[in-house]
């Protein structure tokens, strides 16, 4: 079953309505026009028998009875609802009579009147129909002559009461043909005005803002005012009320839009005669809505848009960074985090991570964590603090975290903060390698200048010395002297070659160089000698070892430097294992040297190429063979470093690039795609 | 308890509201038998002893006055006495004549009449409620007439009269009148009061109402209608020389001794006595005396006087 409608409900409402006020006026109308109407008609019984005793008075006493009979018949005629009347004389004796015949002797005794009541009402049922019956007492002087008594049919008043609910009836049902025409006429006028509202919803409902349900008005602010603005937008428009426009020209108008007009509105006298008809002021007010929502809509699209490509920037910005980025609750929980920053603390998923791991995890050292706490918690941020975090493989990184919190600015409490983490552990590597080298490189400057210096008197020294032997006997005293003298001149010499090696002032002579067989050489000459003394010395040659330009007999003393100092690393028992490899993607050979000897303490790892540096006990070594060893691979444009963990072992590697220009030692560069902006 | 639901209450509430205000009361209706039939018959008893009241005023105004009397008679005489109210003092005269009136209470002029034609017997008059046992006529017109200031004045007007028969109503002003030489022939117009009743009454009211200039009426009328006009519109031109007062006169024929009852019943009121008193003054007067036909020579005098005629 449809439901019924507004129109319906308007309509039959005011039928309801006006039927259940015709009714409650209706009826007790009834009741009181009634009463009103029995009480006149009891009024005007009385009357008529008042009256009628009045006038006998006279014929009564001269018992006039012509006259008696004549007034009687005179009150029938004056009134057509008399059904009898007649007189009685003191004794109740029938003076007079209206009825044509004999007289009824019940109705002589139906109702009395006396000196004490000298009027009386009584009703009676004839049987046929009922009679009001009216006693008037006849008295002179307070002595009863007589008694005059009439009868009014109530037929008479029922049929006027009936006509009278007729009446009210009919005019009642008029009423309510009248109200429901005019109800339907008003909810015609009203549902048609909601179903236009409606219609405009479901349009707005449908993305279409472009409406318009109010009518077209014809008496603007315009005629009011009497205005000749035209300049004025609300000016000659029709459609819309100048409160709902902004932008008018009025002078109390106010500027802004419909918040910022409408309480000044309300006291224009335009508004107050304009403004009444709810249904038309909220189709005016739903048409201004849709106007002004579809201009936030556009300021909105336009917004969003203008967001998408600021979120797409810094997305880009995030996801692209390099560096971590990441943002942490006020509980420091990670919220998010880009790639980079997983990758360099070796998450493979945000699930990992996000509500987990909280930020006071990410650092290495707890005294960082404080620090770090500390100048957020007093400043909101933190600069270029360099911290150790750790990944979630256990390494640490050195790194730079810049990181800003988000205050709240009414409480002014911190609900997060977004940050920034540099992995700086490769450049702080470099930076040490580049002192490292720098200060190699000064080293073997000035041990070349020195070394330079010394050889040509050594070479003299040597000559003269060598010369002398040639004049001295052997086994004398003068010859062992000068043995003595030429023997530690060539020690002299061979550090000063050690020297100029370390320092690239030696000759080299580069020709095509195969690794895994210099490796191999040498550790045939050395392998049994190990045996003997308990080292076992092993190899795992590459088989894809490329061959590379290099000086051999100098990079075999590089590879002897390196095993020999595994040999004195071990003491008593251990293992020595050579092993190459070839590391297609930088295109290098790699050498490995891993010994399980005592290991370097962290505290001298950073000298260990240094010259002259050794740990042996004094005239055990000259502490040039790292450094030598140093100075020829980076003759070859490689390098050399060391992982070592005490009481385990070191591994030294050497990393010695595959091609090489003849003329320079320096790796060929990859040439890649320019940036064009 | 059963819970009613509440479209159910308010629809039980507007009937209920209906039927209190929408439903008339009920009225008790006697029920009578209307075909059980009498006629009428008001027949006298033949033997009362008729009274009567010369009507000079309206019959309720004579009932009103005597009612009170005829009990007290019937009180103290144990006889059946019944008041008759003649319309008009010629019928009041030919009721005597035809001996419908036993006890006849009239003016000295009428009374003159019935003895003169009827042989009427006077047995008692009435001391006037003036303490007077006579009484005297009064010649009224209006206080603001513009003619009329003087009695000559009224030479030429309109007069109306009670009646002809009349003692204080045009017997005693029209010798009064004659005294000082106007004569019936000086006035544009004499009339009479319209009967039947209220004579006296209806004299004073078409002066009032301007009808005619000059009216003629007893002494103690204008009290009488004190309560229906404003009585000083009305002046009092002159009065007439006193006259006996009225009569109580008894038809020729009537048994003596139920004459001599009444007579004593009569004669034994005194105004000092309260329940005598009230009779007394209902009926207007203070006393009754007796008389006989001799006191009513002054009237008879008049007449002659006047040239009436007591045969017509």
């Amino acid at each position: 079953m449809m439901k019924l409608g507004f129109r319906g409900k308007v309509f039959l409402g005011i039928i309801v309505i006006v039927l259940i006020n015709s009714l409650f006026i209706t009826l007790p109308v009834r009741r009181i026009v009634q009463d009103a109407l029995s009480l006149e008609y009891q009024n005007r019984g009385l009357s008529i028998a008042m009256n009628l005793a009045s006038r006998s008075q006279e014929p009564i006493l001269s018992t006039d009875l012509l006259l008696l009979k004549d007034l009687i018949d005179n009150s029938i005629r004056s009134s057509g609802d008399i059904a009898y009347a007649f007189i009685l004389d003191e004794t109740d004796r029938i003076l007079s009579h209206s009825f044509k015949d004999s007289f009824p002797t019940a109705l002589k005794t139906a109702n009395r009147a006396s000196l004490q009541s000298p009027t009386r009402i009584q009703l009676l049922n004839t049987g046929k129909e009922y009679i009001y019956d009216f006693a008037a007492l006849v008295e002179i002087g307070g002595q009863k002559l007589g008694c005059v008594r009439i009868g009014l049919s109530k037929t008479q008043i029922d049929r006027t009461i009936h006509d009278l609910l007729m009446t009210i009836l009919l005019l009642s049902g008029c009423s309510v043909a009248v109200a429901g025409a005019i109800g339907a006429g008003f909810a015609n006028q009203v549902t048609y005005r909601i179903k236009c509202l409606h219609k405009a919803s479901e349009e707005v409902l449908t993305g279409n803002l472009d409406i318009q349900t109010s009518f077209r008005k014809t008496r603007g602010c315009w005629s009011i005012t009497q205005c000749r603005n035209t300049e004025c937008p609300a000016f000659g428009n029709q459609l819309t009320r100048c409160w709902y426009i902004e932008g008018t020209k009025c002078a109390h108008c106010k500027e802004g839009g419909y918040a910022n007009k409408i309480i000044g509105c309300r006291e224009c006298d335009v508004y107050r005669r304009l403004s009444g008809d709810e249904i038309q002021e909220l189709a005016e007010s739903f048409d201004a809505m849709s106007k002004s929502l579809r201009i936030h809509i556009r300021k909105l699209r336009e917004s969003r848009k203008a967001i998408e490509i600021s979120e797409e920037k810094y997305r880009r910005i995030f996801d692209g960074s390099m560096d971590m980025v990441f943002v942490v609750d006020s509980d420091g929980r990670f919220l998010d985090m880009n790639q980079a920053g997983m990758d360099l603390m070796g998450y493979d998923a945000k699930s990992d991570f996000m509500n987990q791991m909280s930020f006071s995890q990410l650092f290495s050292n707890p005294e960082d964590y404080e620090a770090v706490k500390n100048d957020l918690n007093t400043k909101y941020f933190v600069k270029d603090r360099e911290i150790l975090i750790r990944t979630r493989l256990g390494d640490d990184r050195v790194s730079l975290l810049s990181c800003t919190c988000q205050v709240d600015s009414i409480g002014g409490a911190i609900k997060g903060c977004e940050g920034i983490i540099k992995d700086i552990t490769e450049r702080r590597n470099m930076e040490q390698q580049l002192l490292q080298a720098d200060k190699l490189a000064s080293l073997g400057q000035l041990s070349a200048g020195v070394a330079h210096e010394i050889n040509n008197p050594l070479g003299l020294i040597l000559g003269y010395t060598q010369l002398l032997l040639r004049e001295e006997p052997p086994g004398t005293q003068p010859y062992e002297d000068l043995k003595t003298i030429e023997k530690n001149t060539r020690n002299c010499k061979t550090i000063v070659e050690a020297l100029l090696n370390f320092a690239r002032k030696t000759e080299t002579k580069k020709v095509t160089v195969d690794i895994n067989a210099a490796i191999g050489q040498i550790v045939t000459v050395l392998q049994r000698q190990f045996e003997v003394a308990g080292i076992h010395l092993t190899t795992s040659l590459a088989t894809n070892i490329p061959l590379i330009k290099g000086d051999t007999e100098k990079l075999k003393q590089v590879f002897m430097n390196l095993i020999m100092n595994a040999r004195q690393s071990i003491e008593g028992k251990g293992d020595i294992h050579v092993f190459t490899e070839y590391d297609a993607v930088t295109n290098q050979v790699v050498i490995n040297v891993e010994d399980t000897g005592s290991g370097i303490p962290e505290h001298i790892r950073h000298k260990i190429f240094d010259p002259f540096f050794t740990t042996k006990p004094t005239g055990q070594g000259t502490g040039l063979g790292l450094s030598v060893s140093y100075g020829i691979v980076k003759e070859h444009g490689g390098n050399i470093s060391v992982q070592s963990e005490l009481e385990k072992g070191s591994v030294f590697s050497v990393t010695i690039p595959v091609l090489l220009s003849e003329a320079s030692s320096e790796i060929i560069p990859v040439k890649k795609p320019a940036l064009t902006f | 308890m059963i819970r009613v639901p509440r479209k159910l209450r308010l629809l039980l509430f507007l009937i209920l509201l209906l039927m209190v205000t929408g439903c008339p009361d009920d009225e008790t209706a006697l029920k009578i038998d209307m075909n059980q039939r009498e006629t009428v018959d008001i027949k006298d008893d033949g033997n009362a002893v008729t009274y009567a009241y010369l009507p000079q005023y309206s019959h309720t105004v004579a009932y009103d006055r005597h009612h009170l009397l005829i009990e007290y008679l019937k009180k103290q005489t144990g006889l059946a006495i019944k008041q008759v109210f003649p319309d008009t003092f010629n019928e009041h005269i030919r009721m005597v004549g035809q001996g419908k009136i036993d006890i006849s209470f009239c003016n000295p002029y009428v009374y003159v009449i019935l003895a003169h034609r009827y042989g009427e017997k006077a047995f008692a008059q009435v001391v006037e409620s003036s303490g007077q046992k006579r009484f005297r006529g009064q010649i009224i017109c209006r206080t603001d007439h513009p003619t009329i200031k003087t009695l000559m004045d009224c030479k030429g007007k309109r007069v109306i009269a009670v009646d002809l028969t009349s003692a204080g109503g045009y017997l005693y002003p029209m010798g009064h009148f004659y005294q000082h030489g106007i004569r019936m022939d000086d006035f544009a117009e004499i009339s009479f009061s319209p009967g039947p009743g209220g004579k006296q009454e209806k004299v004073v009211l078409a002066v009032y109402a301007g009808q005619y200039d000059v009216g003629l009426i007893r002494e103690g009328t204008l009290n009488v209608v004190a309560d229906k006009i404003d009585l000083s519109q009305i002046r009092i031109l002159a009065y007439s020389n006193w006259y006996p007062g009225w009569i109580y006169s008894a038809r020729p024929d009537l048994n003596p001794e139920i004459l001599y009852q009444i007579k004593e019943a009569l004669i034994r009121m005194d105004y000092d006595n309260p329940d005598h008193r009230q009779i007394l003054d209902k009926a207007d007067f203070t006393g009754i005396i007796p008389t006989d036909d001799t006191e009513m020579a002054s009237v008879r005098e008049l007449l002659d006087t006047l040239g009436i005629n007591l045969d017509r």
